[in-house]
C-alpha cells in the first residue's frame, strides 16, 4: 500500500518534471552541455547501499550517495574535478576566532528541507547535539561515536540569532572547516528526526540536497527525485534510480545493453571492452587513497630507521602500479594522494633501487637480510588487488634480503588488532586508508592518538618534532601558513619512513554518452546535480 | 501413518535446535561484534561498551541464546546493522522472490530433465542417448556462477535476447510477461545441475522399469511401445524421480545464493551476501538459520512423502 503511493507520488513528480520546462530554464547545467532536461539516470552501485543515517559511516557505498540528498555546513565543491575547493554550502560566511577555538556561521537564508521545514539554526544545532550531547532527547550513539573527531571535544553550541550559530571547541581546532566537509556532517531536518525516532529515521531520509528520497526496494532499486527548489539550482535530471549490482561483469554488461546508464567500481578485466565501445565513457578518478604499510615503532627491528627507509627503496611501485594494478593506482611519493586538498607537489618520496636498499639494511646491522612479518587484511575495505600487490612486494623485499612473512587475517580480527595497536612480534600491518585533508595527518602520527586513545596510529609513530608541529597547525588559522606547517609534517613523514607509502589506488567510473555533465571528481564522493540525459 | 508422521516430525526438534545452535555460535565465533560495527571506527572503548550493553552483548552466552532463540520463535530476529530495519521483514521480503526463482527452475529442470531421460533410456546407447548423458555430465560439473556468466555474456551481452539482472524493468512496464522475461536466464543456470541429476535419474530408473515383468507383460499384451513406456514404465520409474526432486529443491533455495548474485536477483541468497559483506550479523544470522529451517522441513515432506508413496518405509524401523 506505502510502496504504490510513493510510487504514483514519483510518477506524479515525474509528470510534473516532464512538463515543467520552467523548472528545467533554470538549470544552467544542461544548456551548457547539451544535454536536455527531464529523464532518470540509472546508476549501477557495487553493492546494496547501507541505511540512509545522515550521521554515521556506512561506507563510501553509501556516503556517496548520501550527498547527492544532504548539505553541511561547508562543503568540497564536487563539480570541480582536483583539488576540491572548500565553498560555503548551508553556511554562506564563517568566522574564526584567532585562538581557533569559536567558529560563528551565517547560515544561507531560505532554504528548507524535502519535508518542507526551514533550515535556521535551531536545526542545525539540534543535529550536533543530536551527535555529542547524551542528554539529548534524540542522542544517537552510533552517530557520536562515528563524528567524535569534529564534535568531540566541544564547549557549547548556541543559536546566536535566526540564521547565525556559535560552535566552540575546548581546544585550538584550525581544521575544523574540512572536517564539517566530510559526508557523515550531513545536516538532516530535526522534524523528520522526531518524527521517525533515531531507529526508523534511515529509512525516511530528509536533508536539503539536490535531490530528494522517494523510496527503496531493498535489494533492487533506490528512487531519488529531484529537488526542484535546490538553492544552487533544481538538478536538470526528473530523478535517479540506484540499482545494486555487486557482481562486476553484470554491471559491466547492463551498462554496455543499456540497462543501466551510469556504473561505479568497472572491473579491471572489463576496462578495455568499456573503453572500445563507442556508446560508453570510462574515467579514472584519483581517489583520496593511500595505500601501504605501517611499521612498528615501538618494537624493533622497525624502530631502525634505515630498515624502514630500505623497505622504502626496495619497492617497485611503477610496475607494480602498471602491470598489477593495470593502471588503476599511482606511485605515492608521500602521505596525500596527487589531485587532494592535502598533497605537496614539493615531496618525491622514495624511488625504486634495490641497491640502496641493501645497502641501507646492511647499515642498519642486517647485512645478510632478515625476516619480517606483516598482518594483511582479506576482504574487506580497501583494495580488490590486495593479495597480488602484497605477492608482488613480497617478492620485491625478497630480492633486497627481507623474508616477508604475510599472515593474512579476516577484515574484523585485523580491525580489531589494529585499534590495539600493532604488538611484539608483528613488524607492520598493510592498510588502505582513506587520507584527503590535512586534519588525517594528525591521526597518523600524533603520539596522543596512539592505541587505545585511537585507532588511526597503530604502529605507535611518535616524534616529538612532529608532534609540535602538529600542534602548531591546530592553532594556526591561517590556512597558508597552516599548509606549510602540514607540508613540514609530510616530508617529515617520508624522511621518517613513518609509513611505507606505496600507491594511491583509482576508481574506474563509466557511463552512457546519453549522459551529459558528469563531473568525475578526485574523491570517493561525486554529484548528479549537473547531469542531464540527451 | 499418521504415527510416522508425528514421530518424524518430533525428531526435526533436535535438529532444529541444533542448527539455532550452530548458527548462533557460529555468529559468536566469528570475530569483531555488532557494537563495534555500530559504534564505527573511530569510537573509543567506552562507547563500543555502552553499545555493547545496550545490545545484551556483555551477558552470559547461554543467556544471550535463549533470549535470541525465544525471540527467533515469536518472529522476531532482531535489527539489521547496515539497514537499520526487522530482520524478518527483510528476510520474509527477499524469501518470496527465491521462491519464484526456485520454482521456475524446478519446473524448468523437470520439464527437461523427464523428456531427456525418457529418450536416453528408449533409445539405449544410442547417439541420441549418449549425447544427453554427456550434456547431463556437463551440466552436473559445471559452476552454475560460470554458466550463469556465460548466459550473461552471450544471450543478453551479444544477442540482447534477455536482461542481465534484476526481476523487473526499472524503465518500461513491469508485468508478469517482464518477470518471466527477467527470470529466464537465471532459472535456466540454477536449473542446469537438477536438471542433470533428475535427467540420469530418469534414464537409470527407467531402463529398470523396461526390464520389469509387468512391462514385459504389457508388451505381450501387444501394447504400443509408447503406451507401455507411459503407462507402465514410466509410472513406478518417476517414484525415485519425485524424491530427488525434493532433495533438489532444497539444493535450488542453497545454491540460489551464486545465481542470485550473478543476476542481482532480489531474492535471499543475495541478501545473504550482500550481508555478509557488510558484516551484518544479525541479518546473516536470521537468513542462515531461515534457509537451514526450511531444508530440515523440506526433508521431513520428503521422508512423509516417500512414506506415501511406498509403504515399506512407515511400517519399517
Amino acid at each position: 500500500m506505502g510502496r504504490s503511493i510513493t510510487r504514483r507520488r514519483f510518477l506524479h513528480s515525474l509528470a510534473l518534471g516532464a512538463g515543467g520546462a520552467l523548472l528545467a530554464a533554470r538549470s544552467t547545467d544542461a544548456a551548457t552541455t547539451g544535454g536536455k532536461s527531464g529523464g532518470t539516470l540509472i546508476a549501477g552501485w557495487e553493492a546494496e547501499p547501507g541505511a540512509f543515517d545522515n550521521d554515521i559511516d556506512r561506507g563510501a557505498v553509501t556516503r556517496t550517495l548520501l550527498h547527492n540528498i544532504y548539505d553541511r555546513l561547508v562543503d568540497r565543491d564536487m563539480t570541480v574535478k582536483a583539488n576540491q575547493p572548500l565553498v560555503g554550502n548551508l553556511a554562506t560566511s564563517w568566522e574564526v576566532s584567532p585562538d581557533a577555538k569559536t567558529y560563528t556561521f551565517k547560515l544561507r537564508q531560505g532554504v528548507k528541507f524535502h519535508d518542507g521545514t526551514a533550515l535556521d539554526a535551531e536545526a542545525v544545532k539540534f543535529n550536533i547535539d543530536r551527535d555529542s550531547d547524551p542528554n539529548h532527547k534524540y542522542y544517537n550513539k552510533a552517530g557520536a561515536g562515528s563524528l567524535k573527531l569534529g564534535y568531540g571535544n566541544l564547549a557549547g553550541v548556541v543559536v546566536v540569532d535566526k540564521f547565525t550559530i556559535r560552535i566552540v571547541h575546548k581546544d585550538p581546532f584550525a581544521d575544523f572547516l574540512p572536517v564539517l566537509a566530510f559526508g557523515t556532517y550531513s545536516i538532516a531536518s530535526p522534524t523528520a528526526i522526531q518524527k521517525y525516532g533515531n531507529e526508523d529515521y534511515p529509512n525516511h531520509p530528509v536533508g536539503t540536497g539536490p535531490f530528494k528520497y522517494v523510496s527503496r526496494e531493498k535489494g533492487v532499486k533506490v528512487t531519488f527525485e529531484r529537488n526542484p527548489d535546490y538553492w544552487a539550482g533544481a538538478p536538470a535530471i526528473d530523478g535517479f534510480i540506484v540499482r545494486p549490482l555487486p557482481e562486476a561483469v553484470t554491471r559491466v554488461t547492463a551498462l554496455q545493453t543499456g540497462e543501466v546508464d551510469w556504473i561505479n567500481a568497472v572491473n579491471p578485466d572489463s576496462i578495455d571492452s568499456v573503453r572500445s565501445n563507442p556508446s560508453l565513457v570510462l574515467e579514472l578518478a584519483q581517489l583520496p587513497n593511500t595505500w601501504g604499510y605501517i611499521p612498528n615503532h615501538k618494537y624493533p627491528p622497525t624502530t631502525k630507521l634505515q630498515l624502514r627507509q630500505a623497505m622504502s627503496w626496495a619497492i617497485d611501485r611503477e610496475t607494480l602500479a602498471r602491470d598489477v594494478m593495470r593502471g588503476l593506482a599511482v606511485p605515492a611519493k608521500g602521505t596525500h594522494a596527487a589531485g587532494t586538498p592535502g598533497y605537496d607537489p614539493d615531496i618525491t618520496g622514495y624511488g625504486y633501487n634495490p641497491t640502496k636498499a641493501k645497502q641501507l639494511l646492511a647499515d642498519a646491522g642486517f647485512p645478510k637480510g632478515l625476516p619480517l612479518e606483516v598482518w594483511i587484511p582479506a576482504g574487506g575495505a580497501g583494495s580488490p588487488f590486495g593479495v597480488q600487490m602484497n605477492e608482488f612486494i613480497q617478492q620485491n623485499f625478497k630480492d633486497v634480503g627481507i623474508e616477508a612473512k604475510f599472515v593474512q587475517q579476516e577484515f574484523q580480527t585485523f580491525q580489531n588488532n589494529m585499534a590495539n595497536g600493532v604488538q611484539k612480534d608483528v613488524n607492520a600491518l598493510q592498510v588502505g586508508f582513506s587520507v584527503d585533508e590535512f586534519v588525517n595527518l594528525q591521526r597518523m602520527f600524533r603520539t596522543d592518538l596512539q592505541p587505545p586513545n585511537g585507532n588511526t596510529n597503530p604502529g605507535w609513530y611518535s616524534n616529538a618534532e612532529v608532534d609540535a608541529l602538529l600542534k602548531k597547525a591546530r592553532e594556526t588559522t591561517n590556512a597558508e601558513q597552516r599548509k606549510r606547517l602540514y607540508f613540514q609534517v609530510e616530508q617529515k613523514a617520508v624522511d621518517d619512513a613513518a609509513w611505507i607509502f606505496v600507491v594511491n589506488q583509482k576508481a574506474a567510473r563509466a557511463w552512457n554518452k546519453r549522459v551529459k555533465g558528469y563531473i568525475n571528481p578526485n574523491s570517493y564522493m561525486f554529484t548528479f546535480r549537473t547531469v542531464s540525459i540527451a | 501413518m499418521l504415527r510416522f508422521v508425528v514421530a518424524r516430525s518430533l525428531a526435526t526438534i533436535p535438529v532444529l535446535i541444533g542448527v539455532s545452535l550452530v548458527v548462533f555460535l557460529t555468529m559468536k565465533i566469528i570475530p569483531g561484534d555488532a557494537a563495534e560495527v555500530l559504534a564505527g571506527p573511530q569510537a573509543t572503548k567506552d562507547q563500543v561498551e555502552l553499545i555493547r550493553q545496550s545490545l545484551g552483548l556483555n551477558r552470559p552466552l547461554y543467556v544471550q541464546y535463549v533470549t535470541w532463540l525465544s525471540r527467533a520463535v515469536r518472529g522476531d530476529l532482531g535489527r539489521s546493522i547496515q539497514l537499520a530495519a526487522p530482520v524478518t521483514e527483510m528476510v520474509r521480503d527477499r524469501l518470496k522472490n527465491t521462491l519464484v526463482l526456485a520454482l521456475a527452475s524446478a519446473l524448468l529442470a523437470l520439464a527437461i530433465a523427464v523428456p531427456v531421460g525418457i529418450l536416453s533410456a528408449t533409445h539405449q546407447s544410442s547417439f541420441v542417448d549418449r549425447a544427453s548423458m554427456v550434456l547431463a555430465l556437463f551440466g552436473n560439473s559445471m559452476p552454475t556462477f560460470w554458466l550463469g556468466l556465460v548466459f550473461i555474456l552471450i544471450l543478453s551481452l551479444h544477442f540482447r535476447l534477455f536482461p542481465s539482472n534484476g526481476m523487473h524493468s526499472l524503465r518500461g512496464p513491469a508485468g508478469i510477461p517482464d518477470l518471466l522475461w527477467h527470470l529466464t536466464l537465471p532459472a535456466l543456470a540454477l536449473c542446469d545441475v537438477p536438471a542433470a541429476v533428475l535427467a540420469r535419474m530418469t534414464r537409470s530408473s527407467l531402463l529398470e522399469a523396461l526390464n520389469d515383468d509387468h512391462v514385459r507383460t504389457a508388451r505381450a499384451k501387444g501394447l504400443t511401445e509408447a503406451r507401455v513406456v507411459v503407462h507402465h514404465a514410466l509410472r513406478n520409474a518417476l517414484l525415485p524421480v519425485v524424491t530427488l526432486m525434493g532433495i533438489q529443491v532444497g539444493y535450488l533455495l542453497g545454491g540460489s545464493i551464486l545465481v542470485e548474485t550473478v543476476f542481482s536477483w532480489p531474492g535471499l541468497g543475495l541478501q545473504l551476501y550482500d550481508a555478509i559483506g557488510a558484516r551484518d550479523l544479525p541479518l546473516v544470522q536470521g537468513g542462515v538459520l531461515l534457509v537451514a529451517t526450511m531444508f530440515v522441513f523440506i526433508n521431513l515432506f520428503v521422508d512423509v512423502l516417500y512414506a506415501v508413496l511406498d509403504p515399506r518405509i512407515r511400517y519399517g524401523t
